[in-house]
């Protein structure tokens, strides 16, 4: 085995694990609160571009005009808390329903990822922005590659840990409360907006953090990697994996990686390879369809919490 | 009963349509404290729709609530419910509703009675490993009283939606017991519940007059009603018909006319 290959399948593992945290962050307001995050793409583009913004040296400056070299830890928390903020606005601005924000949340994703395709002073357009890291600089691309899958397997179990930890909590125990039955909640005295809300925040927190680490793992920002279809499917995964259940996330994660590797090296049609890229999604639309009739809640039952 | 006993709730003038229907017409009514009031009346006299006005469900067109002499009508007009429940006023349903997809024991374990730390703070410091949720054993433990109480101790582990109708009434109870408001508003508590269950309801009913709690309740059932109930306000076409003892509510000639059939009291 060359090299070259050992980094494609660890960067290919890497990947795997950002998008474990995206999945399990979006089970924790979908599968948990019953939250619908249609602009979790945007969510983490933000994470991403913040974490960009505040690492790149102000003195090599080229094509953009903000920049404040700040190491990437610094840049790492900053970008969450500003997530956190903007979520919080975000679902301020519709108190009062799941609908508006299912609706909302698509329209930020969208207005951001126009934002940052045309503000080219602050997020250098469609060029995007470059930034240098010490690993890069110091390791060579299998040490990088090792170095990336380590501190992102971490932080996956860490994620894991923790929502797992959240959904099993009385916290937890409430959003699965709300879910089922808002106004039951409120006759309970829960503040079901505000319980809502805070989930909407923490869970958008999570997904900037992902796409914070992804911008350090790839050095690149540039807005063709957030594209909507990414929210959709870490939706199909967890849908496949089993709503509710952060192991059946990771599952289905880990399906539809397998699925979408095994079509882009195999599926192939002579002459045609446009056709090819489509087909993939016809297959896995057709996938999806059989397994919610066949099995609505996904390949793993819920696992909302530890009473069954 | 003590006549000088303090009103904790009352309803002046309450009004409420429902497009060309009077559902509320001009209602008044005093609920004093550590007592159990009682509201009959026939199908559609605007019983349940009484309930939401107070528990804040629905608004009222005009009229005004207080409660411990608070004006509180505003808080109900803004349908901000949890904040009512956390002042002290707590509804039980007329159709049990619930978290179906719970085990028993766990729906008993949401009602916020205890100091449920939901600030996010707290929800960070989750992360730092090794840290127990330290209310959860006295939720679980209480959890169980109850059910002990309601004798659903061998249930405790199955699911909410598998159950009849009067468990998830029972259940329901349960919750609203556990939550602990000064007010219960509850609306047909006996419908559904097996008979053999009822005067277990009625004893924990009266239990909770004597450690001064105030019910309000609408029941179908009149000889219940009629036992342990020290006021009756009975409730027609969204008016206030008659207010009495459960002994004037008997001979009452118009009560018996509008409610109970001419021919007398009907006993279920």
């Amino acid at each position: 085995m060359t090299v070259a290959f050992i980094a494609f399948c660890l960067s290919f593992i890497s990947l795997f694990l950002i998008y474990v945290i995206l999945v399990l962050a979006l089970n924790l307001q979908w599968g948990q609160a019953g939250i619908l995050n249609f602009g979790l793409v945007g969510f983490v583009a933000l994470g991403a571009y913040t974490t960009a913004i505040c690492m790149l040296d102000p003195s090599t400056l080229a094509h953009v005009d903000v920049g404040f070299g700040l190491p990437f830890p610094v840049a790492f928390v900053i970008a969450i808390i500003v997530t956190g903020i903007i979520a919080w606005l975000v679902s301020a601005i519709v108190r009062l329903g799941l609908e508006e924000l299912a609706i909302i949340s698509l329209a930020f994703a969208e207005f951001l990822h126009v934002t940052i395709s045309n503000e080219e002073w602050l997020t250098g357009g469609t060029v995007g922005i470059y930034i240098s890291s010490l690993l890069d600089e110091k390791l060579d691309l299998l040490g990088y590659n090792v170095a990336f899958t380590v501190i992102l397997l971490v932080a996956a179990l860490l994620v894991y840990y923790f929502t797992t930890k959240l959904n099993f909590s009385q916290f937890g125990r409430i959003a699965n409360a709300i879910r089922q039955d808002e106004i039951k909640a409120k006759s309970l005295g829960i503040d079901t907006v505000s319980h809502r809300m805070k989930i909407f925040v923490i869970g958008s927190m999570i997904m900037a953090a992902a796409g914070s680490l992804y911008i350090y793992f790839g050095l690149r920002a540039v807005p063709e990697l957030y594209p909507v279809g990414l929210t959709f499917a870490i939706w199909i995964a967890l849908i496949l994996g089993g709503t509710g259940n952060n192991l059946g996330a990771v599952l289905g994660m880990g399906i539809y990686m397998l699925l979408d590797m095994l079509a882009r090296l195999y599926l192939n049609i002579p002459g045609h390879p446009e056709i090819a890229a489509g087909l993939k999604f016809v297959i896995i639309g057709l996938l999806l369809v059989i397994l919610i009739i066949r099995r609505p809640e996904g390949i793993l039952g819920p696992k909302r919490s530890r009473y069954g | 009963m003590d006549n000088k006993a303090r009103v904790i709730l009352r309803c002046e003038n309450l009004e409420k349509s429902f497009g060309a229907t009077r559902a509320i017409d001009g209602c008044s009514l005093e609920v004093q404290e550590a007592t159990i009031t009682s509201i009959i009346g026939p199908n559609g006299s605007g019983k349940t729709t009484l309930f939401n006005l107070i528990s804040g469900f629905t608004s009222p067109d005009s009229g005004k609530i207080y409660y411990k002499d608070r004006d509180i009508t505003e808080l109900c007009k803004k349908s901000k419910s949890y904040t009512l429940a956390e002042l002290g006023i707590a509804q039980s349903f007329q159709l049990a509703r619930g978290f179906g997809e719970m085990t028993i024991l766990e729906s008993l374990m949401v009602a916020p009675s205890l100091a449920s730390d939901n600030s996010l703070t707290s929800v960070f410091k989750l992360l730092l490993p090794g840290t127990k949720e330290v209310s959860r054993w006295e939720r679980e433990k209480k959890a169980k009283e109850m059910l002990q109480e309601l004798g659903l101790e061998k249930k405790s582990a199955e699911k909410l939606q598998d159950q009849d109708v009067g468990t998830q009434k029972l259940v329901e109870l349960g919750q609203i017991f556990l939550l602990g408001p000064s007010i219960f508003l509850l609306d047909e508590p006996l419908a559904g519940v097996s008979r053999d269950k009822v005067p277990l309801l009625l004893n924990y009913i009266k239990g909770l007059r004597e450690r001064g709690k105030t019910i309000v309740m609408i029941e179908h059932k009149m000889e219940p009603v009629l036992n342990i109930s020290d006021i009756i306000y009975v409730l027609v076409n969204g008016k206030i018909l008659v207010r009495g003892s459960p002994k004037e509510i008997r001979e009452d000639q118009r009560v018996k006319e509008a409610y109970l059939g001419v021919s007398g009291v009907r006993t279920e």
